[in-house]
């Protein structure tokens, strides 16, 4: 490993790759779809290796960054094990969901648009896992929602724009929180906003503002990260097309909103000052009421992407109830959650994807016998749900024991049970849905294809197989969630 | 540069401008229309050129004065280039240019005739001379002949097109214009019988010496000049004549008058208020707190108006009304942040502003189309002007890396050194509600697609030039602040005498 070269570089290259190829796509014209598909594929590509590179370098300890002064603030971008971890997670997903997409929007005459925001979505994600201070941070952040609204919007209908005003509204005024907490800080620490140097600048403020601000940053970063009572926009946006709900709404952008939460919670302000905060309780409090109340809405659910959105709300928040519990092995389930429930979650987007364009049916209840016409697909959905509840030999079943084990270690008990119920719940309201898809009747009239559905396939399949792999050897992700602890505690 | 023209710049780029508009009439008689145009645009462009050389010279070496006609204050006029004059010299360059640029394409169409298109020209060059007087000078009656000569140049401007709308809405702005200019006249009045002196140092100078003797003459003098630039900036709730004025006028009338011409006025409080009476004096007095409370009341008020509005332009011309505020609110701050965040939100609002007009100007043009409703899809008709109209949207909410989150973000640190978490709040949902009222527009234009998709038919290339380089600006003073944002620094810090007491 003593051989590879880390720089700042790979990220600039990563930001740009991604960025430059949706210019590319902006400026080609809309006739040219096999050299749009080839920028498209070819610049997630690009961006993905470049961040596995330094990724690979995380045994090295070095982590280079770059700043550029912009007014009184700097823009700083930074590489560190957290954001790595969100870089990996999204990176790598971006270019199954680019394959899945052209295979999805195969005859849609919007895809210029589509692949233009797609890519500008991808840099922009790549820049808010890098960024190395709150400012850079709030800027990604703010960018990405105008980056995705035109994702959510893209058929146009009432349904859409209803909802991507939804989705604006929501953001915008989550962001808004952020900005303030963001200014108040800087006023506190006379401008230094660094997550390197935040630490100790914080520690002369008084205690009562220091709430304050965790709780402006709380609201602002649990909007994205779809914290109960702030979810609202999330199962609504399920009217985007089906990749768009399977990278920005299970992967991206609620995932940026967790990223959010555990940089503030450990980059901001450090385990030690939230527990010194006592704000624990109600973190965990809001966290399990989440938990709980997505699991049970899910399960009442009939459309089968709002309930997988449902669902979504509720693996969020056990991200976030790790993060929360403010110790090492919570923290490493939080981590390996994070990685785990974006690489289940967006199979179970794709197929449902797959099913919908290839069957019509919307609904869970008009699902049975669907998988004896697509096997591969509800296989697969059967498979990765099993991980989601959180099944042995399935990666979510790692994830769930080291939240497990955190919660026991700092003594939560309430919270063991609101796993194990949640657990149950998710039982509930995914096995049904494989059972009766392979067991009932079908009455499917073959439907015209005008999509590709090989190109949507081949990334379900090739994920699916990954959760297996994540599942059987989690030791592949210790590296990263090791290197993640260590960041924030010293063991 | 030879040495007269060097040493004598300040006052040669008014009277350049001045010279260059009583011209317009002869030289559209004796040479093609085409030249006057350009004529017009090649004066404002060297004006700019001029203002940039005095901002630089301000920014290394310090501020000087200039003795028009050398005559010695206190009894000639006085010109006093300080950082403010630097400021907003090179803010007027910067607008000004492009707008005129753009109305330089198809003129005579849009006013009508080829006579009223030559006093256009006048009378927009006499707007943007009397703008730079007011930039430069340092004496008190010399601001009000300068106010007076903006006012009328404005007025004018507004019903440069002759229709009942318009010339209507002149008529209401000239009414109420003419009662703000009779306070200014009084307040200058006052400050002139307390001081016995026109020019504005001398005038501090005296007053910090004598004003306990009288506050409450001074309170009525500085009440006087608050209600009259306040009903010529548009302070709500004196705004009622903007909007119509605002909105009738054509779109490059609109541009200059919603971007410059009430900054003017701005200018010309400040400087009455901070050079003239003096920071110390200013916070002994309520009229902080009571410029802190109506530029709060109108960033709300104004943004709500703003929402009401389904005619583009009525709505550019409600944001104006709110974003003025802003303005207000940082000079009511009144510490070093709130100022220079109302330096840079004079800029920032200039550019964005002129952007959003000239661009809605173009819309309603190519399409016939006013109102918001109606302009589903002219995105994939005009996809670059839609640009351009959302880079000034994104600045106008005060996103980084556009000009506007600059001053959003110094008025924010000025609001908490003063402690005044109201105003925090107020920022924040002001930009909340900017994205209110300036996002639908986006989202009809540019993702309701109508069936057919719409041929692509943009703006003529002029006035694309014109609006690009202004989005261009947005953006360079949104990613790369740090020269205007010292600039504005310094002014503020001027202001506030930092480093001159």
């Amino acid at each position: 490993m003593g051989g590879i070269i880390v720089s700042i570089a790979f990220v600039i290259a990563a930001i740009l790759s991604t960025a430059l190829g949706s210019l590319a796509v902006a400026l080609l014209s809309r006739e040219e779809k096999g050299l749009r598909n080839g920028v498209v594929v070819g610049s997630a590509l690009l961006g993905m290796i470049l961040v596995w590179h330094l990724g690979f370098a995380i045994p090295s300890g070095v982590y280079p960054e770059i700043s550029l002064a912009i007014a009184s603030l700097s823009l700083k971008l930074a590489v560190d094990p957290l954001g790595l971890t969100y870089g990996l997670i999204a990176s790598t997903l971006w270019v199954f969901a680019s394959v899945y997409s052209i295979g999805y929007l195969h005859g849609d005459d919007k895809q210029k648009q589509y692949f233009t925001f797609f890519l500008l979505s991808a840099g922009i994600t790549l820049g808010l896992a890098f960024s190395g201070n709150l400012f850079t941070f709030y800027l990604f952040y703010e960018l990405l929602t105008f980056a995705t609204y035109p994702l959510v919007v893209h058929s146009g209908t009432k349904d859409a724009l209803q909802a991507g005003t939804k989705y604006i509204k929501y953001s915008l005024v989550g962001a808004s929180f952020i900005l303030a907490g963001i200014v108040m800080l800087a006023f506190g620490t006379g401008g230094i906003l660094d997550f390197a140097s935040l630490h100790t600048a914080l520690a002369g403020l008084p205690l009562g503002r220091l709430v304050v601000i965790f709780f402006l940053f709380l609201l602002g970063f649990g909007v994205k990260a779809a914290i109960m009572p702030l979810h609202g926009w999330l199962p609504a946006a399920m009217v985007a097309p089906t990749p768009v709900s399977a990278l920005l709404h299970a992967v991206a952008v609620v995932n940026a909103g967790v990223f959010g939460i555990l940089r503030t919670v450990y980059s901001v302000f450090g385990a030690d000052l939230v527990q010194s905060m006592g704000v624990r309780p109600f973190l965990l409090l809001i966290c399990s009421i989440t938990i709980l109340m997505g699991s049970l809405i899910a399960l009442r659910q009939d459309v089968l992407k709002r309930r997988l959105a449902y669902s979504t709300i509720s693996q969020l928040a056990y991200i976030l109830l790790g993060a929360f519990l403010l110790h090492p092995l919570a923290l490493a389930g939080a981590i390996l959650h994070m990685i785990f429930h974006s690489t289940l979650k967006i199979v179970l987007f794709f197929s449902a994807g797959i099913v919908a364009e290839e069957t019509g049916y919307l609904k869970v209840s008009e699902l049975s016998g669907v998988g004896r016409v697509l096997p591969l697909t509800m296989g697969s959905f059967g498979l990765i749900s099993l991980g989601m509840i959180g099944m042995l030999p399935l990666s979510g079943f790692w994830s769930k024991y080291y939240l497990l084990r955190g919660s026991l270690v700092t003594g939560s008990w309430p919270l063991l049970v609101v796993l194990l119920v949640s657990g149950i719940l998710n039982a509930f309201y995914f096995i049904p849905i494989t059972v009766s898809a392979f067991s009932g009747q079908s009455e499917l009239l073959p439907r015209k294809r005008t999509r590709l559905v090989w190109l949507m396939l081949a990334p379900t399949l090739v994920l699916a197989i990954l959760g297996v792999v994540l599942g059987l050897w989690p030791g592949l992700t210790w590296p990263l969630v090791h290197a993640v602890v260590n960041q924030f505690f010293i063991l | 540069m030879s040495l007269v023209v060097r040493d004598n710049l300040p006052v040669l780029i008014v009277v350049a401008l001045l010279s260059s508009a009583y011209v317009m009439p002869l030289l559209t008689k004796i040479r093609r229309f085409r030249f006057a145009e350009f004529f017009a645009v090649f004066m404002i462009a060297l004006a700019l050129s001029g203002g940039i050389y005095l901002g630089q010279g301000i920014l290394n070496h310090g501020s000087f004065t200039y003795a028009v006609g050398g005559w010695a204050a206190p009894w000639g006029i006085e010109l006093s280039l300080d950082a403010v004059s630097g400021f907003f010299l090179i803010t007027i360059g910067l607008v000004a240019t492009p707008i005129m640029l753009y109305a330089s394409y198809d003129l005579v169409a849009e006013v009508g005739s080829r006579s009223r298109a030559a006093w256009f020209l006048t009378l927009f060059l006499l707007l943007v001379a009397a703008l730079c007087g007011l930039a430069i000078t340092g004496d008190i009656f010399n601001i009000y002949v300068m106010v007076e000569v903006a006012t009328i140049a404005s007025c004018a401007i507004v019903s440069a097109r002759n229709d009942s709308a318009s010339v209507a809405a002149t008529f209401k702005y000239l009414m109420l214009a003419t009662i703000g200019s009779g306070f200014v006249l009084l307040g200058i009045g006052f400050l002139f019988v307390l001081t016995g002196n026109l020019n504005l140092n001398y005038i501090g100078q005296t007053l910090r010496l004598t004003w306990q003797n009288y506050p409450t003459a001074l309170w009525v003098a500085l009440s006087f000049f608050t209600v009259g630039f306040g009903v010529k900036s548009a302070l709500f709730p004196l705004h009622v004549w903007l909007p119509d004025a605002h909105s009738t006028a054509i779109s490059p009338s609109s541009a200059i008058l919603s971007s410059l011409a009430i900054k003017g006025y701005i200018i010309a409080l400040l400087k009455i208020f901070y050079v003239g009476v003096g920071a110390q004096i200013i916070w002994e007095l309520p009229i902080t707190a009571i410029l802190t409370l109506l530029g709060m009341g109108a960033i709300v008020a104004g943004a709500l108006f703003a929402l009401a509005q389904d005619e583009l332009k009525r709505r550019l011309a409600f944001s104006t009304v709110s974003q003025v505020g802003y303005i207000f609110l940082g000079i009511g701050l009144g510490n070093i942040h709130g100022l220079t965040g109302s330096f840079m939100h004079i800029l920032s609002h200039a550019l964005t502003k002129a952007l959003l007009f000239l661009a809605a100007g173009a819309m309603i043009k190519r399409t016939g189309k006013t109102r918001i409703s109606e302009m589903a899809g002219i995105g994939f008709k005009m996809p670059v002007t839609l640009g351009v109209f959302a880079i000034g949207s994104l600045s106008m909410i005060g996103i980084p890396l556009f000009s506007g989150f600059v001053s959003k973000w110094q008025l924010l640190l000025g609001a908490l050194a003063k402690g005044n978490y109201l105003a925090v709040l107020v920022l924040v949902a002001g930009s909340l509600l900017a994205a209110a009222y300036l996002l639908p527009v986006l989202r009809t234009a540019l993702f309701v697609r109508p069936t057919p998709t719409p041929a692509k038919d943009e703006a003529p290339s002029v006035q694309l030039v014109a609006m690009v380089f202004l989005a261009a600006l947005v953006l360079v003073v949104g990613v790369f602040p740090h020269q205007v944002l010292q600039l504005a620094q310094k002014a503020a810090a001027t202001l506030l005498r930092w480093g001159v007491l």
